[in-house]
């Protein structure tokens, strides 16, 4: 569905990924680990357009992605994002003063979730009660765990086919995290693709169907959730043991 | 009645018609001004030719009755949908070239735009002052000691509406989400699918088809000349930071305020005294309240 190919992107001169290849099938629920710095949310702004690939980079150029075989690199983000892509960026990003209920709306502007808008609210609320308790609220009286689910929910008013998450559980208390990561397993397994950026990889790994391990921009280990999760190198440099 | 209990009924009638005369003035004002405000809020423009909008659409109004005798209130659509076409095309075509830059560049390349419209204004029109007479807006309604011009009740009225009504479009309708969202997060807005260009230029469009109403209704009671956008743009900068800046509903206090402020002036002090204290208010306001009197604008 989403194939990244040997993409190169930097800021000036500095470049952040080198020859980075990543793919995601249909269906799949797909992690990124790897530690800070290491190129994950440049990966996933590149993907939806806040970035592009180097236009000149040797004989092979920036590289390529395709999304459902149409290339989408070098295009504006919201017509990335109207072919079916959600995206719940690093630090949610809600917009703070508007309220809930219009941060959700605002999730459905692209065309395709337009008429389904009132079907997709009902749905998020059933994911997130929490959320239809504040309805009413702006945005930046949520909690970091609110903001969290109300990105997502934001996500899923798009009717997305392919939902991109940076980080989700990135400063929430221990307690909330296995919440959040359950709904994500629960949104892939009604049929939205799931690439996941994460750093709680104890999660991400074990339910995830494969994973790539992105080390210094560049993709140094891909597998099996479950293979990755029991590799020596994996173990020793995420879990510490 | 005693000589004294009279007059101190005149005083109170006087300065209750001056007040009257500050609000009906400051509601146009308010239309006036709250274009700016929205520009500046969502795409980060500080609108140096906004006083020209203005103009135009006052020349608007007074050629359609002068040469069409188009009823004067059926203008003010017409100056609307003027004033739209070229705010959303000027966004589109020129400022949007300017976004990421600094804010010095885009008051340069408007304080152009600006400069190109009085002059080519002059030239087609010249500098004449041109006032319009429209029969059943020349009377006056009486109410109890005081005596209210149709044509400034008429203007009050149509300006409030139209501040009230852009109001309601931000909060209430799906283009008002989006223009909010732009505002508050352009990128992530472009990751929900909206075109922050688009937005930008139909804010654009938005805050100069209002001005041109503003100035259709400014047509209404006061004469009309190509030089007379910049007080507007004066007035406008003052109404805005009065009212707090990139705050919407902020411009009915800020009109009212500046309103009341130059009719009490003129009264009281001298006619040509109003801009000092005009400038003055804007002074203290900045100086001891930067977000404005209802404190509810946004310092940077």
């Amino acid at each position: 569905m989403l194939k990244v190919e040997a993409i190169n992107v930097g800021y000036g001169a500095l470049q952040v990924l080198w020859e980075v290849s990543v793919e995601v099938g249909e269906g799949e629920l797909v992690s990124v680990i790897g530690p800070n710095g290491a190129g994950k949310t440049t990966l996933i702004k590149t993907i939806v357009g806040l970035l592009r690939p180097r236009a000149n980079h040797g004989s092979r150029g920036g590289g390529r992605i395709t999304f459902r075989g149409r290339r989408i690199d070098g295009l504006a983000p919201e017509k990335i994002v109207r072919q079916g892509i959600a995206v719940v960026p690093e630090g949610a990003r809600v917009f703070p003063e508007m309220t809930v209920l219009d941060n959700l709306k605002i999730g459905a502007a692209v065309p395709r979730a337009r008429t389904r808008q009132a079907r997709s609210l009902a749905e998020v609320f059933a994911l997130f009660p929490r959320l239809e308790e504040r309805i009413a609220q702006p945005a930046r009286t949520l909690s970091g765990g609110e903001r969290q689910m109300l990105a997502i929910g934001r996500a899923l008013m798009a009717c997305p086919d392919l939902l991109l998450l940076d980080e989700p559980s990135l400063g929430l208390q221990p307690t909330l995290v296995k919440g959040i990561m359950d709904t994500i397993r629960r949104i892939n397994e009604r049929g939205i693709t799931v690439f996941l950026i994460e750093q709680n990889i104890h999660f991400s790994l074990r339910m995830s169907h494969r994973g790539y391990v992105l080390e210094h921009g560049r993709v140094v280990l891909e597998g099996k959730g479950s293979e990755l999760l029991g590799n020596p190198h994996v173990r020793l440099s995420y879990l510490g043991v | 009645m005693t000589n004294d209990s009279v007059r101190s009924v005149e005083q109170l009638t006087v300065a209750g018609q001056t007040i009257l005369n500050g609000i009906l003035q400051g509601g146009v004002y308010a239309a006036a001004a709250v274009g700016l405000s929205l520009i500046f809020g969502v795409s980060g423009i500080l609108n140096a030719a906004h006083g020209e909008l203005v103009m135009l659409g006052a020349f608007g109004t007074y050629w359609l009755f002068k040469l069409y005798r188009v009823d004067p209130l059926l203008t003010l659509p017409i100056s609307f949908a003027l004033l739209f076409l070229l705010g959303y095309a000027l966004q589109y075509l020129v400022l949007n070239r300017t976004l990421g830059s600094p804010l010095l560049v885009s008051l340069l390349v408007t304080f152009g735009i600006s400069l190109i419209l009085v002059n080519a204004a002059l030239r087609v029109w010249s500098a004449d002052y041109r006032m319009m007479t429209v029969p059943y807006l020349d009377r006056s309604l009486t109410l109890g000691p005081f005596i209210v011009p149709l044509s400034r009740l008429a203007a009050f009225a149509v300006g409030v509406g139209a501040v009230a009504g852009l109001y309601w479009l931000l909060q209430r309708t799906e283009l008002g989400r989006m223009i909010r969202a732009t505002a508050q997060d352009r990128e992530m807005a472009s990751l929900v699918g909206v075109n922050p260009r688009l937005v930008y230029a139909l804010a654009f469009g938005l805050g100069s088809g209002i001005s041109g109403v503003a100035g259709s209704l400014v047509a209404f009671y006061s004469p009309v000349e190509p030089n007379m956008g910049l007080t507007y743009t004066l007035f406008a900068f003052s109404v805005v930071v009065l009212g707090g800046m990139g705050y919407i509903p902020g411009v009915l206090w800020g009109g009212f305020a500046l309103g009341i402020a130059q009719a009490l002036t003129e009264t009281y002090i001298e006619t040509g005294l109003s801009l000092l204290v005009v400038f003055f208010l804007l002074y203290l306001v900045l100086q001891f309240m930067p977000a404005g009197i209802l404190g509810k604008g946004r310092i940077e």
